[in-house]
């Protein structure tokens, strides 16, 4: 018989490195089970809502014991409040958890797969990105006909929408994602903006979204989107987060597939647009990885030159820099301040910074 | 009526993790299965869940299965635990 209890991380570290896995970061629970004699033969960690360091004594692969450990730890992450988790692996692992009744939301060789447990899903993401696109196109459509038709109709002359997709932090939102937006707006019939939804950032998400709703409320074919966390999160793109280069080609590997595969059919997206990036080098990764992946589904990237102003690019990170990366110099801003910061700024964002409450 | 989401059961072989939640009235029982046995028994395991949960006046739920080869009288046990949970019956 085998028993099932908590432990403590170090605990788990001699059994880790014995099947050639790396502990862990920021665990916040860690489970072990042992056998009758009290040997620790498998153990799984809970980081949030993240499954790691999921390993099982070799010498006891067959026993079921994945099974055992994965029922504990989603017993503990429900008691936490918690009733989605996520897991990575290695593509030839996947279809183990998958047969205890984990999806498979994408899987890159040879990198990693992900699945996920519990509910919402990618499915309940998906299904509000089809409420979001049904909207989109009931205003496309009534607008073409002048208000005659609400949907492609046989024998009707307007042809389907050009839709483009443009993903954005906008930690805050700048004159230069308002450039790359309008580029986006001009050349396409629909426009999907979404914002990473991770609150990593100096800016909270609801913060940035409110600013970039506010700053393309004029643009009509522009709908803004949660990202979710299937969008560059923590989940497909930690190293955004960290800055980690050499975990970036993975990661965003990871973060191309899923977009390529769950979120561009679910909103008929067929042209990306992305900043050329001179500053981040993750992000350019994120950038090559994007040219090299989503043609291959029929999806044009289309690269925009940065908005420069006095010749340097119009960014986020300039605007953070002339805050010192602290939100208190909005508190009595001085004259100087709010003239440096309206050179990059649209009004909308400067409005919203100095007037509202900020999270 | 299911108050709470409650679930029952081990992703185990041979065993059946069922969760339950609660659901708006009118809305059904939505039921989201997986099993390693999809193809040969699935309109079964169906059935055996639907009928538990129809024994037990539940009309309104979500519920998200997870099987693993588990027999009749297992699964029948394990929904109706899962449904006294969501009921808070202790």
């Amino acid at each position: 018989m085998y028993y099932t209890e908590s432990i403590r991380l170090s605990q788990a570290e001699p059994l880790l490195s014995q099947c050639g896995l790396k502990c862990p970061a920021s665990v916040n629970y860690t489970a072990g089970v042992f056998d009758d004699a009290g040997k620790l033969v498998a153990t799984g960690s809970l980081a949030g809502d993240m499954i790691q360091g999921v390993a099982v004594d070799p010498s006891r692969q067959g026993e079921d014991l994945t099974g055992k450990l994965l029922t504990h730890l989603i017993g503990v992450a429900a008691e936490k409040g918690i009733h989605a988790l996520y897991l990575f692996t290695k593509p030839e692992k996947a279809v183990q958890f998958q047969g205890l009744g984990f999806r498979l939301v994408a899987s890159v060789r040879p990198y990693a797969a992900l699945l996920e447990w519990g509910n919402p899903g990618i499915d309940w993401y998906k299904e509000r990105l089809t409420i979001i696109r049904r909207n989109a196109e009931v205003s496309y459509y009534m607008k073409e006909s002048g208000g005659r038709q609400f949907m492609p109709v046989p024998g009707s002359m307007i042809p389907a929408p050009r839709v483009a997709a443009l993903v954005m932090n906008c930690n805050p939102f700048t004159k230069g994602h308002r450039w790359l937006v309008e580029q986006a707006a001009a050349e396409n019939d629909l426009v999907y903006l979404l914002v990473v939804e991770e609150n990593k950032s100096l800016f909270s998400f609801d913060d940035r979204f409110a600013m970039v709703r506010r700053g393309t409320a004029d643009l009509s074919n522009v709908s803004v989107i949660a990202g979710s966390r299937y969008c560059v999160s923590s989940l497909t793109f930690p190293s955004y987060f960290t800055k980690e280069e050499n975990l970036a080609k993975a990661q965003t590997a990871m973060d191309a597939e899923i977009f390529c595969r769950h979120i561009a059919p679910q909103l008929g997206i067929t042209r990306r647009y992305i900043g050329t990036e001179p500053l981040s080098p993750v992000t350019a990764v994120y950038n090559e990885t994007l040219k090299a992946r989503l043609p291959k589904d029929g999806i044009e990237v289309l690269e925009i030159p940065r908005l420069e102003q006095d010749g340097q690019p119009v960014s986020a990170s300039r605007v953070r820099a002339i805050l010192g990366d602290s939100l208190d110099a909005l508190q009595n801003p001085s004259a100087q301040l709010v003239s440096d910061l309206s050179e990059l700024l649209p009004q909308s964002t400067l409005d919203y910074l100095l007037k509202e409450d900020l999270d | 009526m299911i108050k709470q989401k409650a679930c029952a059961g081990t992703l185990e072989s041979s065993d059946i993790y069922v969760e339950i939640a609660p659901a708006a009235a009118g809305s059904g029982i939505k039921l989201n299965l997986t099993s390693v046995v999809m193809q040969q028994f699935g309109d079964q395991i169906e059935s055996v869940i639907r009928q538990t949960l129809d024994q037990l006046d539940v009309k309104d739920a979500e519920l998200t299965v997870s099987d693993r080869g588990a027999v009749d009288c297992t699964i029948r046990a394990r929904v109706e635990t899962a449904v006294c949970r969501g009921k808070g019956v202790e």
